[in-house]
């Protein structure tokens, strides 16, 4: 065999080598997906007292109780967003994620820029699951900050804080008290001890909240924004009045008071279209 | 260049055999009293082999401060490592990591790694001073040790032998590195007759934080223990068998670049071998090799910032069990090789996270266990065959494998969602096709061709089958293991040009051409579907077989003669990686936004253009050589964007270091490394947990060892 043909044989049998391997690589090639006409939604989240932008850190604030308070944190999670075509159809986003923190303090949480095509035509609503539904809410399903800091104990029925709002209010003695005024997994308790030997039963209080004023129509390549606010100061007030001096300063382990803010949590959040 | 050097020694010895045993050993029944039977001897290089192998000897593994044989085998050309602490640097040769190459000892005791953060990759398990060569083979082209994919690591241990004149030897080491205040010490016996013989030896590390070349104290301290037994015994003049026992043991073992640290790691390795020479009219030779390792690993997150909020321990036990029987035979004037093998590994882990709050005055405790691998089972059985034949002035090498996967885990985790089974079947068999085919030939005068062709294919291994969220990969993220993973097969070409000259030395020049289908890579899993685990991780990865990529690169070496007072060492390598679609996810204000895919990304963890020097020259009669080192390292602007790499300067290094030996019986080695002080990590290093900071490599180095051999 002469070196040429010995390095043409060598050539051949490499190229055909190389090219079963690649052939064997595109056996398994999916279809191309068919591409669906939609757009792009974003929230921009807004927090409010009585209309006016919350200001942290000032006592400047009182409620239906007569409570003057003043708010150092809020924090809380929504989950599940939908939105409601009018063919009788919805999307609930969660292709990417599906629980979304939002925190006064971390500015970039206050915008949700959703992963998820929403596909075009004409909506009727929007609603969200304020705090995080039961089969969701897992002890441990975040282990980074500023997730993590929600953690709500075992013994109490785990899983994540739906909500924290801390400052403190004007007590009866004229100091300033501090208050946790959060929502999460309640329990019932045999006795009036809050000892969490004595929990029988967990409450989920997690609920749904439905935007007013809240259909628009997506077309193809749109991207929409729209700015949700919270107005803390119905956290206090509609249907319930919550008095501080009646609750107290934490709320975990107290089911009604819990209940309550449940309650009154239907109307704290509002909808506007940015343009 | 160490690969020629060696392979002429080898072959001389050989050649010295053939010689002898020609007169002496031409059949069974001429043997005479002073028959020493030795086992098989391997041969590689230019001589023999059509494919890449670099062989470190035990001058080089004398004469190095090596605390680490990871680090070690860095210094070859084309071979990389990464590291994520002061120890257990995990092997990359020619892009190619973790169970793509196979690290073996003795040619065939396996050990499977119980961190799955490859705290401990196999060659950690082992000491470098109970090593006495190391075989490095790249490329799937030697199918006879089990399946090989990318590389193969072949470490060979101190092992006793039979010795004509009765007697004990022994060796004693000492090691003393400054910066990060380390010291070894090793003691070996070795004794026995023509009949029974043995070796025992034992030895202890232990190893501070080092300085980086910018001051900065790099948290990489650990403690070593080990200690090994083994003893042969000649049955018959041409049969021996041979028992071994090593027990290692790894300690407060840091990790800056994991999410944990290595709390103690404890190694049991026995392996059984017998072996018969000329063994009938048909077999030349029979071997049969079998054996037990078992690595018991804990780690834990209890020295970090992390621990204050989330408490992590760890617990793995992995046990590998196995055997080959292989034999020679005589097919008319040729040999082929033929063997069975086989592979049990059982793996069982657990994560325990504790979280304590403070609320009201009360402390809460919230504590989860997770199951990381649950009694998953992993067998591999093959067969192969190998051949090698000179054909018209060719010297070619045939090789076929066929191995038998099934693996199989007690797993209760299931994930299911929306239609999509991510994690649920843990069944899963594979029939695989391996060969090769290797030639070589003399071109003209003193030039040399050779090429190789084959195809390696690999199971997937215990981690990427059956992890649960474990950050395992060069990313910060969460790895979940895929049991419906296909096996990984590589289909490699290389071909290389050797210039011998007796007068000039040898320079060889080398490219390979590599295309990887099923290439296994991570995948993200939406935090809707499942959230990490680990402190630090930003998400969920899956592993996924990936259509292909494609791996090309080149080794380039000088040697001058050994015979010269001088000697020069020349390398220069590179490898480049390349993934033809990946996806890449878009972040915006740390939320992921949408995804895209990005052409021809280079692959992540592939080291830049490497070019290296040592220069050494022999004075005093050989009794004192002086050495230096010079390491030039590329700038790697080659990233892959789907992983998010980080690009890395480019760096150079020296070193140097001298051996004086004014006995026979003492040697003292004494030398330098990073003399400049300079501040660099290699593109492998991982980033410290928590930051974007590389992970640098130790600064300014002093070291002396002191051996002693009677």
């Amino acid at each position: 065999m002469t070196d040429r043909k010995f390095l043409r044989y060598l050539c051949q049998f490499s190229l055909v080598m190389i090219m079963a391997g690649g052939l064997s690589a595109c056996r398994d090639k999916e279809p191309t997906e068919p591409v669906v006409p939609s757009g792009k939604i974003v929230f921009n989240i807004n927090h409010q007292v009585k209309d006016q932008p919350l200001k942290r850190n000032e006592l400047i604030y009182s409620n239906a109780a007569g409570n003057q308070y003043l708010i150092t944190d809020v924090m809380y999670f929504i989950s599940d967003v939908t939105f409601y075509r009018n063919d009788g159809t919805k999307t609930v986003i969660g292709e990417w994620k599906d629980i979304f923190y939002i925190d006064e303090n971390i500015p970039d949480t206050k915008t949700i820029q959703f992963f998820d095509k929403i596909p075009v035509g004409e909506y009727d609503s929007i609603s969200f699951i304020f705090g995080i539904p039961q089969q969701k809410n897992q002890s441990f399903m975040f282990v980074n900050p500023p997730e993590v800091n929600m953690t709500w104990p075992e013994v109490l029925g785990g899983g994540y804080h739906y909500m924290m709002i801390n400052g403190k209010w004007k007590n009866p003695e004229g100091f300033n008290q501090p208050f946790d005024f959060h929502l999460g997994i309640g329990q019932l308790y045999r006795d009036n001890s809050y000892n969490t030997d004595s929990i029988y039963a967990f409450v989920q209080n997690y609920f749904t909240v439905s935007l007013p004023g809240s259909d628009f129509t997506m077309k193809d390549q749109d991207t929409l924004s729209f700015q949700i606010t919270m107005d803390l100061q119905q956290w206090f007030e509609n249907p319930h009045i919550f008095d501080f001096n009646q609750w107290g300063g934490a709320i975990m382990q107290q089911q009604p008071a819990m209940q309550t803010v449940k309650e009154n949590g239907w109307n704290v959040f509002s909808l506007k279209r940015n343009f | 260049m160490i690969r020629a050097a060696s392979c002429k020694v080898l072959c001389i010895v050989i050649f010295l055999i053939t010689l002898w045993s020609s007169g002496k050993l031409s059949a069974q029944d001429t043997v005479t009293r002073d028959t020493m039977y030795l086992k098989e001897v391997e041969v590689f290089g230019n001589n023999l082999n059509a494919y890449p192998v670099s062989i470190i000897t035990p001058v080089t593994l004398n004469t190095e401060a090596i605390r680490d044989i990871g680090d070690l085998l860095r210094q070859q050309p084309n071979v990389s490592g990464i590291r994520k602490g002061g120890i257990a640097i995990d092997p990359v040769i020619r892009g190619f990591k973790y169970n793509q190459v196979t690290v073996l000892l003795n040619s065939g005791v396996k050990i499977e790694g119980g961190c799955p953060n490859r705290m401990d990759p196999v060659a950690s398990h082992v000491e470098s001073e109970n090593i006495s060569k190391i075989e490095i083979i790249k490329g799937p082209y030697v199918l006879k040790y089990g399946p090989v994919m990318g590389a193969m690591v072949n470490l060979i241990t101190r092992l006793p032998h039979p010795d004509e004149q009765p007697g004990i030897h022994g060796e004693v080491l000492y090691g003393f590195e400054s910066n990060w205040n380390g010291q070894r010490e090793h003691i070996e016996l070795a004794g026995g007759n023509n009949k029974i013989f043995f070796n025992v030896s034992g030895g202890y590390k232990g190893y501070g934080n080092y300085k980086t070349g910018n001051e900065v104290t790099c948290n990489s301290s650990f403690k070593r223990i080990y200690g090994s037994a083994a003893a042969g015994y000649m049955i018959k003049k041409n049969q021996q068998l041979s028992l071994s026992y090593t027990y290692d043991e790894g300690k407060d073992v840091m990790y800056p670049a994991l999410p944990m640290d290595e709390q103690i790691d404890q190694t049991h390795i026995a392996f059984l071998n017998y072996s018969a020479q000329n063994a009938g009219r048909l077999w030349k030779s029979i071997e049969f090799q079998s054996y037990f390792s078992s690595v018991h690993h804990v780690m834990d997150n209890l020295k970090r910032p992390a621990a204050k909020k989330m408490q992590a321990l760890a617990t793995v036990d992995a046990k590998n069990t196995g055997g080959k029987l292989t034999g020679i035979i005589r097919v008319g004037s040729q040999n082929v090789q033929v063997g069975i093998d086989y592979e049990h590994i059982y793996k069982d882990g657990q994560k325990r996270m504790t979280m304590e709050m403070e609320m009201g005055g009360e402390t809460f405790v919230s504590v989860k266990n997770t199951n990381l691998w649950l009694h998953a089972l992993y067998n591999n059985a093959g067969a192969f065959a190998e051949y090698k034949i000179p054909v018209k002035g060719i010297d070619m090498a045939a090789a076929l494998r066929l191995d038998y996967n099934q693996a199989s885990s007690c797993d209760t985790f299931k994930l299911v969602k929306n239609g999509i089974h991510y994690f649920d079947e843990t069944d899963s068999k594979s029939l695989n096709v391996s060969f090769s085919l290797g030639l070589k030939k003399q071109i003209a005068g003193y030039w040399y061709f050779n090429a190789a062709i084959g195809r390696g294919t690999r199971s997937p291994s215990m981690m990427e089958r059956f992890i649960k969220l474990m950050p395992v990969q060069y990313d910060a993220f969460d790895y979940l293991g895929n049991p419906g993973l296909k096996p990984e097969k590589n289909q490699q070409a290389d071909a290389s040009f050797d210039f011998v000259h007796p007068e000039m030395g040898t320079f060889s020049v080398g490219g390979f051409f590599s295309l990887v289908t099923d290439y296994i890579r991570g995948e993200i899993i939406p935090p809707s579907v499942i959230t990490p685990s680990t402190q630090g991780a930003p998400g969920v990865k899956q592993f996924v077989n990936t259509d292909l990529v494609y791996l090309k690169g080149f080794e380039a070496t000088y040697r001058s003669p050994t015979e010269k007072k001088w000697e020069l060492l020349l390398n220069a390598a590179a490898t480049y990686g390349t993934e033809p679609e990946a996806v890449k996810y878009i972040v915006s204000d740390g939320q992921v936004t949408g995804e895209e895919i990005v052409k021809n990304d280079p692959l992540s963890e592939i080291p830049p253009l490497e070019v290296a020097a040592q220069f050494s020259y022999k004075l005093l009669n050989n009794t004192l050589i002086p050495r230096m080192n010079v390491r030039l390292v590329s700038k790697q602007n080659r990233i892959s964007q789907s992983y998010g790499e980080l690009e890395t300067p480019g760096f150079a290094t020296a070193a140097v270091s001298a051996t004086y030996t004014p006995f026979k019986f003492a040697s003292l080695i004494a030398g330098i490394n990073n003399i400049f002080d300079t501040p660099y990590y290699e593109h492998l290093n991982r980033r410290i947990i928590g930051s974007m900071e590389r992970l640098y490599e130790p600064g300014r180095v002093f070291y002396v060892t002191l051996i002693l051999k009677f």
